[in-house]
């Protein structure tokens, strides 16, 4: 086993990641930039080395230099989290040739599933749906016109070496493609390098599924079941959970079991994540994308199965068989994850700054994986996901349940988060009934069915405070100025004498 | 001590007084003049360092507030609200000042901290509300920023590239006839 591994990440999953380490008795090395020399992962690794300035691009993507530091630190293995340079070829390919595991899947692995046009054509050729669309990378504005209007609107505009959610628009008619295909083309190129861009068929109320799978070096492959994350907005995940509460046994059965084919035929090695766009009326899924990492929501999967899958990651690079069989996981229970970030709950602009006060929740099934403390510094220039809640319940009810009640028990001041919005989503009807979709948050939360968020607050409560503060300002400032004060002081020290 | 409070479209006059033993707070919500006097004990409002303690009809909040200029930001159980609170002087003088500036110009700020990474206008555009004005990257999303009212563009106060602070005034619009 590894003495030593570097995490090339920050934040919550950085955190994740020495935790397991630590758990195994392995030495962890974090890197940080600029930014972050106060961040958490910094203070729980066993060492710490500065890698650059703020930027990305100069910190946490600088290949280089992440290998130089490697190297200098004598690590045997890096975990690259989610993000950042977990899905880069070019980055597992410089581990290899410093003589470093990569904890994730093969270069060819990650190529092959980088390229969406790719992925596609390959799943298709596994059996897997994918849903019609064009096959190759769109040459200019009037083809994506021309195949859009062959397929039919609604379509999907997609960045071929997207993910994460980015470069992706909803497309209803000729003029929305050709005013979004130009700022399309520009984040393609400024967020993953590559200008290409391709059109999908848009699934009308769709929901989002995905299945988790694990493999080994010596061809064996397991799947965890499935996560639900429809609950998202711009393609960013808010709330995730396992089971889903819509997928029958048998679509999940036949999801799963190719997954697991997919996995197997295509040589694809350590954890990795199908993810599908499922119509739930139609009991349609179609392949979406596959993720090579570890997700954010790996959580929830943990809870369910009670396999840590990080700890399987690193067993896998290390080249141990995977120890245990599809037959003896099962899904036990219900599990959820909230996404805490630090972004208005009403208008979704980010907040960064000073946290005054964080309180994280606790109690009975709560984990809480996140890197906030009171004082810390939420920095601009990275994602604004500063925490995870996840809790488990024997049902999904009893979960739903503690997650309100873990919810009331946070309180973070200082910057605006989200926590207000999570309150008020799993009051909401669609949400608790199950039948909510990809368009829940646009439509029902902020969009056409908009209602007002409860603030859980007696508005009173808010009024009296602040004008109570503004009164002891104000009374303090007149006599600060006042010559009173001399005449004050003077009038001490002549009885001082 | 009178205050003139402003928190999401409503106005309140708020008047607060305090003896040894007392805080009374009087609301009086100004469209519907609907008044409401409270009268809470020191030891239910309580102080240590920046963490407040209130106790409100019996129900617990810890309180944080965060002052900036005439505005407080309250936070309590998972809620925020900004409230503005203006003392008689303030007001009088906002009123003096002509607060609202060269009739019919829209300001449009910066909602948070961040990078001016597009403008999208140049100076003497004409712009329809809704129109894309430029483009702020905050935490890896890039925002748009679009114009509140419809105008030409009188003066862009930011340039590409340039960080910009929650309140930094991005472009004025000018009304058009």
């Amino acid at each position: 086993m590894f003495k030593k591994i570097m995490i090339a990440n920050r934040g919550e999953i950085a955190i994740r990641v020495i935790r397991a380490c630590s758990e195994l008795g392995i030495k962890t090395v974090a890197i940080y930039s600029e930014a972050d020399r106060n961040s958490l992962h910094v203070m729980l690794a066993s060492e710490a080395y500065y890698i650059g300035p703020a930027e990305s691009a100069l910190s946490y993507l600088n290949i280089s230099k992440i290998i130089e530091t490697a190297v200098k630190a004598k690590v045997e293995a890096i975990h690259p989290g989610y993000g950042f340079l977990s899905e880069s070829p070019d980055f597992a390919r410089a581990c290899k040739k410093a003589g470093i595991k990569f904890i994730g899947p093969h270069v060819e692995n990650i190529s092959a599933m980088g390229d969406k046009i790719k992925a596609r054509n390959l799943m298709q050729s596994f059996g897997v749906p994918v849903t019609p669309g064009a096959d190759a990378p769109l040459k200019d504005l009037q083809e994506a016109i021309t195949i859009a209007e062959k397929i039919g609107y609604p379509v999907m505009l997609k960045a071929s070496a997207g993910g994460g959610g980015k470069g992706i628009r909803s497309i209803y008619n000729a003029q929305q493609m050709e005013k979004a295909f130009k700022t399309c083309q520009l984040e393609a190129r400024n967020f993953f390098g590559s200008e290409d861009v391709f059109v999908e068929k848009l699934i009308q109320n769709p929901k989002h599924i995905e299945i988790q799978v694990l493999a080994d070096e010596q061809g064996n492959a397991v799947h965890l079941f499935e996560r639900e994350c429809s609950v998202q907005r711009r393609h960013q995940k808010l709330i995730e959970e396992s089971p889903s509460p819509s997928l029958p046994k048998k679509v999940r059965e036949e999801m799963s079991s190719l997954a697991v084919k997919a996995t197997k035929e295509m040589g694809y090695v350590n954890a990795g994540t199908f993810e599908f766009i499922y119509d739930s009326q139609e009991e349609k899924f179609y392949f979406l994308e596959m993720n090579t990492r570890l997700q954010v929501e790996h959580a929830v999967t943990e809870l369910i199965t009670g396999v840590d899958i990080v700890k399987e990651q690193i067993f896998i690079t290390a080249g141990y068989p995977l120890k245990i069989q599809q037959k003896d996981i099962q899904q036990k229970g219900h599990a959820m994850e909230l996404r805490i970030c630090a972004e208005d709950p009403k208008t979704f602009l980010p907040s960064p700054g000073r946290i005054r006060r964080c309180r994280i929740p606790q109690g009975p099934f709560v984990r809480v994986d996140g890197y906030c403390y009171t004082g810390y510094k939420v920095p601009i220039h990275y994602d604004p996901m500063i925490a995870k809640l996840i809790c488990w319940g024997k049902d999904r009810e009893d979960c739903i349940n503690k997650l309100q009640r873990a919810l009331a028990e946070f309180s973070l001041t200082g910057i605006k988060t989200n926590v207000l919005l999570h309150k008020n989503i799993l009051l909401h009807k669609h949400f608790l009934d199950g039948t909510y979709t990809n368009n829940f948050i646009e439509e029902e939360i902020c969009g056409k069915n908009r209602k007002e968020f409860s603030s859980f607050v007696d508005d009173r409560v808010f009024l009296i405070s602040a004008a109570i503060m503004a009164y002891k300002k104000h009374k303090k400032k007149p006599a600060a100025n006042s010559s009173s004060l001399w005449k004050e002081k003077a009038r001490i020290e002549s009885l001082r004498s | 001590m009178l205050f003139f409070a402003k928190t999401d479209n409503k106005e309140y006059q708020i008047e607060v007084r305090e003896n040894s033993i007392e805080w009374e707070v009087s609301i009086n919500e100004v469209k519907t003049n609907n008044k409401e006097v409270f009268r809470l004990s020191k030891k239910d409002y309580q102080q240590f360092g920046e963490v407040i303690s209130f106790l409100f009809n019996h129900r617990s909040y810890l309180i944080d507030i965060v002052n900036q200029g005439d505005d407080y930001t309250v936070f309590t159980k998972g809620s925020h609200k900004t409230i503005q609170l203006l003392t008689e002087e303030r007001m009088l003088h906002n009123k003096l000042a002509g607060i609202g500036s060269g009739e019919g110009d829209t300001n449009i700020q910066s909602g948070m901290p961040g990078k001016i990474v597009e403008i999208r206008v140049k100076t003497g555009n004409s712009v329809k509300e809704g129109d894309l004005l430029l483009i702020i990257e905050a935490m890896k999303m890039e925002n748009e920023i679009r114009a509140s009212s419809s105008g030409k563009i009188k003066k862009i106060h930011v340039t590409e590239g340039q960080n910009v602070e929650t309140g930094t005034l991005l472009l004025s619009i000018e009304a058009q006839s």
